[in-house]
């Protein structure tokens, strides 16, 4: 062991001591599980979701088939139909507007809304109601990027440097009679040579300047019918979302959330509000720290007396100790003010635990 | 066309007319496609390489076409993922061209078509030159 782990691992131990005489202390204040630490910094949700139309949905569909081709759309709509009848647990996604991007060449050198169109994701997912009505939510969304400059595609140095790398890894002439599979082989050992730019892309790239919208909307179908007297509006969301590097070791996302839930039980949200900020920093692959501050405005249209204001505020650092393989987790945080909660102060949150929660 | 020992189209050019090229394209979607033409003797020996090609230069230009009738030519290429997800969509368009002219265009049977997620994706295309 180097002289350097041992003094990490004695000043990990000296951290842990101290936590252990303030968690003695002020017993109900602190935790010692990740799951806690975890909760803290997920809470609320920052950027724009994957799949807004599942973001909706009570529960996310297990499986969400991935559409690339317009023969597969068709397929799959019909997938969502059970006779004339909704089925549940059906869920894909597709790029609709892909075939507007052009080539490569019309993509890197034509108007942004080439690359808009071909980034823009429509998704659609049904699930079965949770109050075992019978009935069935559909729910439809779509995630459009607006600007991504963290886009490879985009990048024509980028691109050129892989096909250039590719083409010179492309030494030995196969035969000609050579089955498909031997070259293919062949291909793809020289595809490897590609792995480190790759590498090096996502490095320089992973917190480019990026700005996303959502949308989804979300109906109750009585019974599964698609008779329109059937359908009622049951949700709406809207998302956006802003991110962007501090040189290579940062990134700030800002972000802005809008639920509303058509509700018959006067005592449930109607309506959620959520304004918020995330930074996150990462130094030589041991040491990351994360610090969030968030607005969020619950509002009852039927109860006005239940609507609720609430800050979020957190701050985790993380330390990896390469003596136990795993990560030494320092949390300080929670919803200052909350009334009946037991997130309702700000509290110490320690653990050690395997894999990093806060990662790029 | 007709079929040959080897099972691939033969392109008929003018042996008359101006100088052959092969174009290797993802013309409809934003795809990197790239890789290397191999020659072959019309006895299917080896004949070196006879030049790649990229998304930004889609020509591999073959030569005049009476030194070309009975060589063989195999395109050996890639699509290069981006991480797509969802996949996406491709489709690589092979084009034998003399001049202007399109003599020949398919889509590779092999891997020339389909959805690109997270693996690169080979392809192999064959055929047979002839002057008339």
């Amino acid at each position: 062991m180097s002289g350097t782990m041992t003094g990490g691992v004695r000043g990990a131990m000296l951290l842990l001591a101290c936590l252990c005489v303030h968690g003695r202390a002020a017993a109900q204040e602190v935790s010692t599980t990740r799951s806690m630490l975890q909760e803290m910094i997920q809470s609320v949700s920052y950027g724009v979701p994957a799949s807004p139309a599942f973001e909706l949905l009570p529960g996310k569909p297990s499986e969400v088939v991935r559409i690339a081709t317009p023969h597969d759309i068709s397929t799959s709509l019909l997938g969502l139909l059970n006779g004339t009848r909704l089925r549940t647990g059906a869920a894909f996604d597709i790029r609709p507007l892909a075939t507007m991007a052009g080539s490569l060449r019309e993509y890197q050198s034509g108007s942004l809304l080439n690359q808009i169109a071909w980034r823009t994701v429509l998704a659609v997912g049904t699930i079965a109601a949770p109050d075992a009505s019978g009935d069935v939510l559909l729910s439809a969304g779509i995630r459009i990027p607006l600007i991504d400059r963290g886009d490879p595609r985009a990048d024509k140095e980028y691109a050129d440097r892989l096909q250039r790398t590719f083409i010179n890894g492309l030494d030995v002439q196969p035969g000609l009679n050579d089955p498909d599979a031997a070259i293919d082989s062949l291909t793809l050992n020289a595809a490897k040579n590609l792995e480190p730019i790759r590498e090096e892309w996502i490095e320089r790239s992973w917190n480019a300047f990026r700005v996303d919208i959502g949308l989804a909307g979300m109906l109750r179908s009585r019974g599964g019918s698609l008779k329109a007297d059937n359908l009622k509006g049951q949700s709406l969301g809207a998302w956006a979302a802003t991110s962007f590097g501090i040189g290579t070791f940062g990134e700030v996302t800002a972000s802005l959330k809008y639920t509303s839930t058509a509700t018959e039980i006067a005592s449930q949200e109607s309506d959620n509000i959520a304004i918020g900020a995330r930074g996150r920093a990462f130094a030589s692959g041991s040491f990351a720290i994360s610090l969030e501050g968030a607005r969020v405005w619950s509002i009852h249209d039927d109860m006005p007396g239940l609507d609720e204001q609430r800050t979020h505020l957190a701050a985790l650092a993380e330390i990896r100790i390469s003596y136990i393989g795993g990560w030494l987790g320092i949390g300080y945080g929670g919803d200052p003010g909350r009334s009946g909660d037991p997130q309702g102060k700000l509290s110490l949150h320690y653990a050690i635990y395997r894999d990093p929660l806060i990662s790029k | 066309m007709t079929a040959q020992a080897v099972d691939c189209p033969v392109v008929n050019a003018v042996a008359s007319g101006g100088p052959i090229a092969l174009r290797v394209a993802s013309p409809d979607f934003p795809q990197i496609v790239a890789g290397r033409v191999w020659r072959y003797n019309a006895d299917m020996t080896p004949d070196g390489s006879a030049g790649t090609f990229n998304s930004d230069a889609p020509d591999v230009p073959l030569g005049a076409p009476g030194p070309m009738a009975g060589k063989y030519f195999l395109v050996q290429g890639v699509v290069l993922h981006q991480n797509d997800d969802p996949p996406t969509q491709y489709q690589v368009v092979v084009s034998v061209m003399q001049g202007e002219n399109v003599l020949h265009r398919e889509v590779p049977a092999h891997n020339g078509s389909g959805e690109i997620g997270g693996a690169d994706i080979p392809f192999t295309y064959r055929f047979r030159m002839e002057a008339v």
